[in-house]
């Protein structure tokens, strides 16, 4: 699946410890982006796209980016020109104001809104695990096209996002009676709840989607 | 309202790198390589793919890693991982090495703080909780190392436990149905998948899709994991090398064609036919 182009796209995975890196490693590798773990020792984010994995703890999550610096660069990082930051799961909580994680915990509050616990509902296991479809909104600024429209997703999370402002939200799933928020964009900043890269084939190809935003 | 899409889980059983397949956990037979098997079930629509290291408990070891890392890099559905997981850098090799989830047995009954300390540090719904039970008599006990070791404690009672200590899923076999592929003990299943809020997998018994649709139909599970079912009838596509000792007679003796009955596509398109929520 190697495209031509896609070897000159410079993507880095910011290493939160603790996470499976390897599988969203090989999955850009795959599909033949230029990738690289951005381990917290790298300072210059030289990459046309940043990924924000997820797995783990929003809390110790946000303790490592801050005490090493990470989040800083990754605030700089969005500023520039022709740079995506893509984040999965955890890394998609974290770009919020706060979570109800652990008692509250602050976040990289790069979209407005916050991350809350997923209410108990009779028949409803909680963690929600497994595959779900996604609704995409009718939103101009989509990232996602009407070919991801209805289809499965591998979903693994007990927290959702919550954003203030509906215009960013780009796809929704229903969790029995509620439906939340499974993907976002505000300008160059997107993440889903869903993890692609243990999406199959489908999860792959919204990965290699990415190259056109740039 | 509508339900989660049940999981259909490929359970693959691995001693000294080959996949193997017993009946009521025991009398292993050798099948081939372990990773073809995880291949032909990710372009057969597998959810999830499950890697079991079956005496990593008894010899002290796990050497999944590389397994791992090889399934990680071609196939793109969640992987779970256990067998002999003891200590929390066991658990941050596995996650390291590419799986999503780690399942966990022994190590949690010797020590249910081992669980609640797993699940703070990696987050709960990376942690899955094995429960493998075994009726005798009218007495139900759960049993680690594979089957080879009973301990007096209620299957139910302690899958309620595994969740207050922060379990995010339970793996739950009979061990008698296990291999037998009779059906599974919907009874037991449908208890526990009632008395607990985190997701039930139910395993041990599927012998047809009809078996499979009658688990999800009665109880409140979330997935099925299947082994023997799906095993068998491929072990003739692929060719094996014959490496290291243990039991080779089935392959030996495989005729050379059969004609596959129970394939995982097949499974789950009957399953969708009959109105369940499944990905095909």
């Amino acid at each position: 699946m190697s495209g031509s182009n896609l070897n000159k796209i410079k993507l880095g995975i910011v290493n939160l410890k603790l996470n499976n890196l390897f599988s969203i490693y090989q999955a850009c590798h795959n599909i033949g982006y230029k990738t690289e773990i951005v381990d917290r020792k790298i300072k210059k984010y030289n990459y046309d796209i940043l990924i924000l994995p997820g797995v783990g703890s929003f809390k110790s999550a946000m303790s490592y980016l801050n005490k090493n610096g990470i989040k800083n660069r990754i605030l700089e990082f969005v500023h520039k020109k022709n740079k995506i930051l893509f984040s999965v799961c955890l890394g998609m909580q974290l770009l919020f104001e706060e979570s109800e994680e652990f008692g509250n915990t602050e976040g990289l509050g790069l979209i407005k809104g916050k991350v809350k616990k997923l209410i108990k509902q009779k028949n409803i296991k909680i963690p929600h695990i497994g595959w779900s479809d996604i609704k995409i909104t009718p939103n101009k600024k989509n990232f996602l096209n009407k070919n991801f429209n209805k289809k499965k997703y591998y979903f693994i999370h007990s927290y959702y996002c919550s954003p203030k402002h509906e215009s960013e939200i780009c796809s929704s799933t229903a969790f029995g009676k509620i439906e939340f928020c499974s993907a976002v964009r505000k300008n160059n900043i997107l993440g889903t709840q869903f993890h692609p890269e243990k999406s199959g084939a489908l999860g792959l190809k919204m990965l290699a989607s990415l190259k056109k935003l740039l | 309202m509508k339900k989660n899409f049940i999981r259909i889980i490929p359970k693959l059983d691995i001693k000294n790198g080959q996949l193997i397949k017993g009946i009521n956990l025991e009398g292993l037979r050798i099948l081939g390589d372990p990773f073809k098997f995880a291949q032909h079930y990710y372009k057969s629509l597998a959810d999830e793919i499950c890697y079991i290291d079956n005496v990593a408990t008894l010899y002290g070891t796990n050497n999944l890693s590389s397994f791992i890392s090889r399934t990680a890099s071609n196939i793109f559905i969640p992987l779970s991982v256990g067998g002999g997981i003891r200590t929390i850098d066991d658990i941050e090799r596995m996650l390291k090495s590419g799986a999503d989830k780690v399942c966990i047995n022994s190590a949690a009954v010797n020590n249910i703080n081992f669980l609640k300390k797993a699940t703070r540090i990696f987050g709960s719904s990376t942690i899955t909780v094995m429960i493998e039970y075994v009726k005798i008599g009218k007495k139900y006990f759960i049993s680690t190392s594979t089957g080879r070791d009973l301990e007096n404690i209620n299957p139910l009672d302690w899958a309620k436990k595994v969740e207050d200590f922060g379990a995010g899923e339970i793996f739950l076999t009979s061990i008698n149905n296990e291999g037998i592929k009779m059906g599974f003990d919907i009874k037991v299943i449908k208890e526990i998948s009632k008395n607990v809020r985190i997701p039930v997998i139910a395993h041990g018994g599927a012998g047809t899709p009809q078996h499979i649709y009658e688990v999800i139909k009665n109880s409140n599970v979330s997935g099925v994991a299947l082994s023997s079912i799906l095993h068998y009838d491929i072990a003739h596509i692929f060719k094996y090398q014959r490496s290291g000792i243990g039991n080779f007679s089935y392959l030996d003796n495989l005729k050379k064609k059969i004609k596959p009955a129970n394939n995982l596509l097949k499974i789950k398109k009957f399953l969708k036919k009959k109105g369940l929520n499944v990905r095909v």
